[in-house]
């Protein structure tokens, strides 16, 4: 049984990534935790290499806050109740914010965060801020923006990287239910040809069941836009390492994606 | 279904690792794809090439040197041999060659869920330890983890898993879990070496272990980490060793590289190892 976190950032309630952990507990039994955390300035907390728990920002929770977020547990766990998905609570109010995330996700299969969640989903989030966010989490995350469908196909990022080639791996292994979905390895970077393309193939064989390789002759820039178009699709890329400076290709790639918001994202880092 | 490589040395494959890996291929219901891995560059010197009727003397495989038509004609019947015994196995397989040892079979580890390879395995002429310095450069730079076969082994009856409080021992546990799941139901034995347990830490592993394994223990170890779990696992019989971080960066990751290096060496368990 997998274990799933789900973050609650203040007084957001992320009802389509609550949605997501439904369906994926349909396919295969999930415990699913709701981790409820702070409101928090995502460029104060986080520093971009190493996070600091000195510089932690926890503000004051407001009454009317406390009562929101008090209504959140509750629906929260009414819903799964009524749904039958065993689930945890885990306030995390005085602890040291998303900083006591990194160490739960550490014993967790995956984190859902609903892309409204960061920053509150009134003005959405800054994606370098959540780009850093992800990199302190230890396990892989996966990005529901607000009114998207369950995933009828998966989009798999390739450019031949060690990064994008883990998060293929630990998509199949995490997500095994989702790889008969129609499936397209989308090469993105700027060789004409495939990198390792025999290699891909059979690793895809392995792990994939309807699967096509795509060569897309244009920019980064422009994935996001036809992974939109592709309706139903779930992108599945790796990131940038945690000594990011050396990787600004894949930085602004993921920056790309994720300021999208229109489209599931399933992100691995190693 | 995964996808397993077997890595040999071309000249001397060993049927014992493929008898292991197969074992292993099984467990996963998958087949075995079976890497010969041959010094190509140890054979190569000063040969007389002809271009547009001018003869030039270039560094480059001689493939008229008798010696080298020997080793190729013993390579070519060692494949078949493999392949034969790979039929008796009834085990789907693949057997491809790679001529730079190091750099492919790298190269290879980033398409590759898991690979299985002897620790002994060496290019070198004469004496090389145990791991040799091929499998410890390996080690260091794959990109997906690596179990050190233990020929010998009849079954898998015990999961050992060092923790560190690490991330990347947890890593390696993970990914051990989701490549067996197999295995699932065979007792888990959390070590530390430490006198107390960090207990937030401890209790967020057994949340997560219960989920995957019905019986869990812990224990505390005491002494030199590298000792500890040394003679921990010699008191063991028919286990497996979960362990993280045979680091790329070696200095941060002494402890687990020594631990791991002294278990290799006894070579009495398959050791399972991933960094992150």
């Amino acid at each position: 049984m997998k274990k799933v976190i789900l973050i609650f950032e203040g007084i957001n309630y992320p009802q389509t990534a609550i949605d997501f952990a439904t369906r994926l507990n349909t396919l295969s039994p999930i415990n699913l935790t709701g981790l409820f955390v702070p409101h928090f300035e995502v460029s104060t907390v986080w520093s971009y290499g190493v996070s600091d728990s000195a510089h932690d920002f926890i503000p004051m929770v407001s009454a009317s806050e406390a009562a929101l977020i008090h209504n959140n547990v509750k629906a929260f766990s009414e819903y799964c109740e009524r749904k039958k998905i065993p689930f945890t609570i885990d306030k995390e109010f005085n602890d040291l914010g998303l900083n006591s995330a990194r160490l739960r996700s550490r014993f967790a299969d995956l984190v859902i965060i609903g892309s409204g969640t960061l920053n509150g989903s009134d003005t959405g989030f800054a994606p370098d801020d959540l780009s850093r966010l992800l990199h302190q989490i230890e396990c892989p995350v996966v990005i529901i923006p607000d009114s998207v469908q369950f995933p009828t196909r998966l989009v798999l990022a390739y450019d031949g990287s060690e990064s994008a080639l883990f998060a293929i791996k630990q998509f199949a292994y995490l997500f095994g239910e989702l790889t008969s979905l129609p499936t397209l390895i989308a090469h993105i970077g700027e060789d004409s040809s495939i990198p390792g393309e025999d290699e891909i193939i059979s690793l895809a064989k392995a792990h994939f069941k309807n699967f096509k390789i795509v060569n897309l002759e244009f920019e980064e820039s422009f994935f996001s836009m036809w992974a939109r178009e592709l309706k139903g699709s779930m992108v599945i890329c790796g990131a940038f390492g945690r000594s990011g400076l050396s990787n600004l290709f894949r930085k602004s790639f993921m920056t790309t994606i994720l300021s999208d918001r229109s489209i599931p994202v399933f992100v691995a880092h190693k | 279904m995964k996808k397993i490589l077997l890595v040999v040395d071309a000249l001397n494959p060993s049927y014992k690792s493929l008898g292991f890996a197969v074992n292993i291929a099984n467990l996963n219901n998958c087949r075995l794809d079976i890497v010969f891995l041959e010094n190509f560059y140890v054979d190569s010197r000063l040969v007389v090439k002809q271009l547009s009727g001018m003869a030039y003397i270039d560094w480059d495989i001689d493939e008229n040197s008798p010696t080298y038509k020997l080793k190729q004609e013993r390579i070519t019947q060692n494949i078949k041999a493999f392949g034969d015994a790979c039929e008796r196995y009834f085990i789907r397989y693949d057997i491809t060659r790679e001529y730079d040892p190091s750099a492919s079979i790298i190269a290879r580890s980033r398409y590759a869920d898991l690979i299985v390879i002897d620790a002994d395995m060496s290019f070198k002429a004469g004496f090389d330890s145990i791991p040799s310095k091929f499998v410890r450069h390996f080690l260091e730079n794959t990109e997906c983890p690596v179990l050190i076969s233990q020929p010998d082994l009849k079954s898998i009856n015990e999961i050992v898993f060092a923790y560190d409080e690490k991330e990347s021992s947890m890593f390696a546990l993970k990914q051990f879990t989701y490549l067996f799941p197999v295995l699932r139901d065979k007792p888990i034995e959390v070590v530390q070496v430490s006198s107390t347990w960090n207990e937030q830490q401890k209790e967020g592993l057994n949340d997560w272990l219960t989920r995957y394994y019905h019986s869990v223990k812990y224990r505390l170890l005491e002494g030199r980490p590298e000792d500890a779990i040394f003679r921990h696992m010699i008191e063991k019989q028919n286990a497996i060793l979960v362990l993280g971080a045979y680091g790329r960066s070696v200095f941060s990751n002494f402890i687990n590289h020594s631990t791991a290096e002294r278990i290799i060496r006894l070579n009495s368990h398959p050791i399972f190892i991933s960094h992150k």
